[in-house]
């Protein structure tokens, strides 16, 4: 049995669970398990002390500090709905036909592996994430899985890929999660919801205070 | 052929009788059905004794056009079930209309639209085709509006005669780029000029061309309007085999191109899928019985599709055993369809006779008053369910089994075999959801209002429903003799056999006997049991309730609103809430409009009448002016051809 | 003749599997619950009972159950339910298998719907709903199984040389795990001891039905049960590739009844899902499978 074929399915699932969840809690536990997935992944290459590292930081990062400050935030901000502006079962048929393109994709660029179509689609479901829900919990939960899928991108690639680059881009998500955590606390502190459509009244920058 | 020609003959005798009759009904109806009957038995034979000459071919006036018709077997496998179903429907129009005035100019259009689908069948001449086709469209059409003091099947005939035309022009630009290129109307030059044509404009022109007629999905508005309008046996045969002129249509245009690429069959199974799983929903949702046959009409036609793009999927990946079972599959359902659907319209029909209302929720417990009725239309709902041991699941199981084979072939073929299974799998579940519920709330249980039930069972009726019923077990026990109606068209079209079709199908005909016997033994076995004990009858359990009433089962649109909510197929629901202590008013009130009609072609001809509003000041009723316009516009032309 | 063996040892034993899943289930609440024998026993008393019969209800309401029961004895033919092969075998035999199914099921809905009862028909609507949704999933697993073993047939599928292994396995395992429990009316979609009608599915179909004719739905039950699980097993266990391969009733049997305890522990350890919640998980089903065509 190949086990990264089997944690490359993982994270398929895990996007799947993600676009399908109707509670945040699931969300975030969902994105929590594919990090520890894709930290895994990470020894699908030569193991080297970067190697090491960058597996122990994505999980440290993505499967235990993320989760577990989303958690705070949200149950700071009572809030446990993602919100959707598309139905659950019509995200299932978006998420199964972007699995379809997915594959189709992976197909396309002669690297048809199941983690090069998880990659795709990792990217994907993070992007449907973003703009299908409107809470602003599930655009934080976005965000960390498009990096995930631009992660996965770099351990699908067959030749050497730089595990710097990847280390960089993890403590870009890390400052923008981060960012994106405080002010949702403190916007949820202030309204009593973290609704991405209700609060759009704030772009015209009056004084609220 | 001489015997199909005498077919015609018949049939246009006998309508040209019916109306001269048409002061003695009786005499009119005689003529008419025996004239269809006999026509039918005729036509039959002609098909089971194709001489080596099957060519017929008349010198025509009309300029460009020969009267040139021809029986090759995929014609045959039009005619034969054309025949058998215009007959039945010949016989049931006469209890079911009447004996009226409208008897004789019935009984003229419905011989004329008979012979003009059997020219069309055959026709091997482009303006041959297309005149045949006029008459189709034009008999059904009038028959469509025999009720037409009823405004709204003024509207169902308007819209079909509409829906139909548009799709004409698109077979009359097809035909015209085709005598453009090889400057001949004769089918046999059309593959010379198909060649020289690009691919996708002849595909594309007949698939909405024809599609048009076959009732594809967003093409099938007509459908769901003109079949509850017309007289039962008209609906019967319109369903059961006039959209399939369609098909027919489809398959002899493609046949004369090159063989087809392969996007070609991911377009006919893509429209399939839509057709199938969009057709079964609103079928679902309706609550008039017609309306929902029609909608199933455009699920079959899905399922039709289905199989042609398996068939044309697998011969473009050179798979020509997995393009033979595809078509093997959708022609076989082509014939299975014309005999359930025709068997579903009669009883549709037989239960409005009887009741006068279509409206399934005010419908209930009629196995009581019509239990022939009832057990054929379980019958022709379980065979349109694809259920063994019935007919339908003997078509429905060659196209699945090329699009398994297709799945295991691998490549592009396999995703469209996937598609496919998935099309299909979907569809049936529905599909058994539908009837279930078609089926179950007009005949099982109580009456749900009071009926009036009137005039039973005439034997006319019965008759064809008990015949095509039979029809429908027999083919599903001994599926070897349906596989061999379509073993030769399926080779024409994928041009290399698939090793001993019938045999490989007689274990499923083997297991469907095995079903029944099994039943039969379990029925007695139960009987024995229970010979010498008690056996009480007793009001249904109404779970602890002691007053529970007809009006409390569910209804119809209870039994399929979780689908229809699920799948969100735009139901529209208005509801009056009771109001205060003593509430005297409440209501709540569900309708499912027609998506493609209401998201599609409403805004399209809205738009359209917008943009066209300011050509209005030509028209304005003065007749000098509009004599001027047609003098301005022959001396145009004029010029236009002397300069 | 191992085949005639297997097939009369489904029939004899596949009453069973619900007296282990009860008995699995009174373990983990702390009961000592019935015997494994009481389908047994309650099919001799139903047997030897009369019958009370809806006066609502007429002829349909007496095929259902013989229909429904006569569809899956011809199921058991074409399905290899033991550690042989089947009775039956042609290609497409699976696709025959999944309409006899159908086709039990739509004879059972139409009794639910002859009696006249509300509670009957909102079973019956449930069903066909639910149905209409595992189809698709449980076809999408053919589809796997066929596409690597390069038949379409069960014995083939089952004593391929080439069998689904690894991850596709584990998903089309736990794709067709739910269209059984699905199927089968058990947790999370349907709970079988519930005593509320308006909580029920398959039980309140069959409200109405008495004596042998309850009988013939209790056995058929089972029978399905030991059907669908026997895809389950046969599939997860290895029965060695080839046709020369190991061909063990013993761990078929060990098989069958795992799953059976498998499903007391789901049953045990979960709730019936919201009602609105279980076409996701039957989507979810769909979607396993798919993935499981997508890598294998």
């Amino acid at each position: 049995m190949n086990y990264f074929e089997l944690l490359a399915v993982i994270v398929i699932l895990c996007d799947v669970a993600l676009c399908a969840a109707s509670r945040l809690r699931a969300m975030i536990r969902a994105a929590a398990v594919q990090g520890a997935a894709l930290g895994l992944l990470a020894f699908i290459k030569p193991v080297t002390w970067e190697i090491v590292l960058l597996s122990a930081a994505t999980i440290a990062i993505k499967a235990v500090l993320f989760p577990w400050l989303l958690n705070i935030a949200r149950e700071k901000s009572k809030a446990d709905e993602p919100a959707p502006y598309v139905g659950y079962n019509f995200s299932f048929a978006i998420c199964a036909a972007m699995f379809g393109v997915s594959v189709w994709l992976s197909h396309r660029l002669d690297v048809a592996t199941t983690l090069m179509a998880g990659a795709f689609f990792t990217v994907l479901a993070g992007f449907f994430v973003i703009v299908s829900r409107k809470s602003a919990f599930s655009q934080a939960i976005g965000y960390l899985v498009l990096e995930g899928g631009v992660y996965a991108f770099g351990m699908a690639m067959p030749n050497e890929a730089p595990a710097l680059v990847e280390l960089g881009l993890l403590l870009d998500v890390f400052m923008a999660v981060f960012i994106m955590g405080i002010m949702v606390y403190h916007i949820s502190r202030e309204f009593e919801h973290a609704d991405m459509a209700k609060i759009a009244f704030l772009s015209d920058l009056e004084d609220y205070d | 052929m001489a015997l199909f020609a005498t077919a015609l003959l018949a049939l246009t005798i006998s309508a040209a009788l019916s109306l001269v009759f048409s002061k003695k009904p009786a005499w009119s109806a005689f003529a008419g059905a025996g004239g269809n009957v006999l026509a039918a038995a005729l036509g039959l034979a002609a098909l089971a004794f194709a001489g080596a000459k099957p060519h017929l071919n008349l010198p025509w006036a009309v300029p460009g056009g020969q009267l040139h018709i021809a029986l090759d077997p995929l014609s045959a496998v039009f005619l034969a079930p054309m025949f058998v179903l215009c007959a039945c429907g010949a016989l049931y129009g006469v209890s079911y209309g009447g004996l009226n005035r409208r008897t004789g100019t019935g009984f003229l259009l419905y011989n004329l639209l008979t012979a003009s689908m059997a020219v069309v069948f055959t026709a091997r001449n482009a303006m041959l085709f297309l005149a045949a086709w006029e008459i189709m469209a034009l008999c059904s059409f009038l028959l469509v509006v025999t009720d037409y003091e009823n405004p709204e099947t003024r509207n169902a005939g308007w819209v079909y005669l509409v829906a139909t035309h548009i799709g004409t022009a698109f077979i009359i630009a097809l035909f015209a780029l085709a005598w453009h290129k090889c400057g001949s109307t004769e089918f046999a030059d059309f593959p010379k000029a198909f060649a020289a044509l690009p691919f996708a404009a002849v595909a594309l022109l007949s698939v909405t061309g024809f599609g048009a007629k076959a009732g594809f999905f967003p093409f099938h508005v007509w459908l769901p309007k003109a079949h509850p309008a017309a007289p039962s046996h008209v609906s019967a045969v319109m369903s059961g085999i006039m959209i399939k002129t369609g098909i027919y249509g489809i398959i002899r245009m493609i046949s004369f191109c090159p063989p087809p690429p392969f996007w070609f069959g991911g377009l006919l199974a893509s429209i399939g899928i839509i057709s199938g799983v969009g057709g079964v929903l609103f079928a679902l949702a309706q609550r008039d019985i017609k309306r929902s046959l029609a909608y199933s009409s455009v699920e079959n036609i899905g399922i039709i599709a289905l199989g042609l793009g398996m068939g044309w999927m697998g011969a473009a990946s050179g798979r020509t055993d997995i393009a033979f079972i595809g078509f093997a599959g959708a022609l076989l359902h082509v014939i299975n369809h014309a005999f359930f659907k025709g068997l579903l319209f009669f009883g549709a029909g037989a239960v409005y006779h009887a009741t006068g209302i279509r409206d399934m929720d005010r419908l209930g417990g009629l196995r009581r008053f019509m239990p022939v009725t009832a057990l054929t239309f379980l019958a022709g709902s379980a065979a349109i369910a694809a259920l063994p041991p019935f007919n339908g699941f003997i078509s429905e199981f060659l196209i699945y089994s090329g699009a398994f084979k297709a799945v295991i072939a691998g490549r592009g073929a396999g995703f469209g075999g996937l598609a496919v299974i998935l099309g299909l799998s979907l569809t049936g579940g529905l599909a058994a959801a539908c009837f279930t519920r078609v089926f179950g709330i007009i005949f099982l249980g109580e009456p749900r209002a009071k009926l009036a039930v009137e005039h039973g069972e005439p034997p006319l009726m019965v008759g064809p429903m008990v015949a095509l019923s039979a029809l429908c077990l027999f083919m599903g026990l001994a599926p070897q003799f349906a596989a061999r109606l379509v073993t030769e068209p399926a080779l024409m079209l994928s041009g290399a056999p698939y090793a001993d079709l019938p045999s490989r199908l007689q274990p499923v005909g083997l297991l469907g006997c095995a079903v029944v016997l099994l039943s039969l033994a379990l029925w007695f076995f139960r009987k024995r049991l229970l010979a010498g004990r008690a056996v009480a009858s007793a009001p249904t359990w109404g779970c602890g309730y002691s007053a529970p009433a007809a009006s409390m089962q569910y209804t119809a649109s209870s039994f399929a609103q979780p689908l229809v909510d699920f799948f969100g197929i735009g139901t529209a629901k208005k509801i009056e809430e009771p109001h205060g202590l003593f509430p005297s008013h409440a209501m709540f009130r569900s309708e499912t409009p027609d998506i493609a009609k209401s998201r599609f072609y409403r805004p399209l001809f809205e738009n359209i009448e917008q943009r066209m509003s300011s050509l209005r000041v030509i028209q304005h009723g003065n007749i000098h002016a509009y004599i001027l316009y047609i003098a301005a516009a022959l001396v145009a032309l004029l010029v236009w051809t002397l300069k | 003749m191992t085949a005639i063996a297997d097939f009369a040892a489904a029939l004899l034993l596949a009453p069973l599997l619900p007296g282990v899943i009860n008995r699995v289930k009174a373990f983990f609440a702390g009961r000592r619950g019935q015997s494994v024998f009481q389908l047994y026993y309650d099919l001799r008393k139903l047997l030897a009972k009369g019958a009370v019969y809806s006066s609502a209800s007429g002829f349909v309401f007496r095929l259902g159950p013989v229909a429904s029961l006569a569809a899956l004895l011809a199921a058991l033919a074409v399905m290899p339910a033991g550690g042989h092969g089947s009775l039956a075998s042609f290609d497409g035999d699976i696709i025959l298998f999944a309409y006899l199914l159908a086709l039990s099921r739509f004879v059972t809905v139409l009794a639910a719907l002859d009696t006249g009862s509300s509670f009957e028909g909102m079973g019956a609507s449930r069903e066909v709903f639910f149905s209409a949704l595992a189809e698709p999933a449980f076809f999408l697993s053919l589809a796997v199984l066929a596409k690597k073993a390069g038949a379409f047939s069960f014995n083939l599928i089952f004593l391929s040389a080439n069998p689904v292994t690894g991850t596709p396995l584990l998903l089309v395992l736990a794709a067709l795990f739910i269209v059984f429990l699905a199927e089968n009316c058990r947790i999370p979609f349907d709970d079988p001891n519930t005593h509320l009608e308006l909580t029920m599915i398959h039980e309140v179909m069959v409200l109405d039905h008495s004596g042998p004719d309850f009988a013939l739905i209790s056995y058929g039950a089972a029978l399905k049960m030991w059907l669908l699980g026997a895809v389950v097993v046969r599939l997860a266990l290895p029965f060695g590739g080839g046709t020369g391969g190991a061909q063990s009733p013993a761990l078929f049997l060990a098989g069958i009844f795992a799953l059976a305890i498998a499903t007391g522990i789901v049953e045990s350890c979960m709730a019936r899902l919201r009602l609105l919640k279980v076409p996701a998980l039957l989507l979810s089903a769909s979607m396993l499978a798919f993935a499981a065509f997508m890598v294998s």
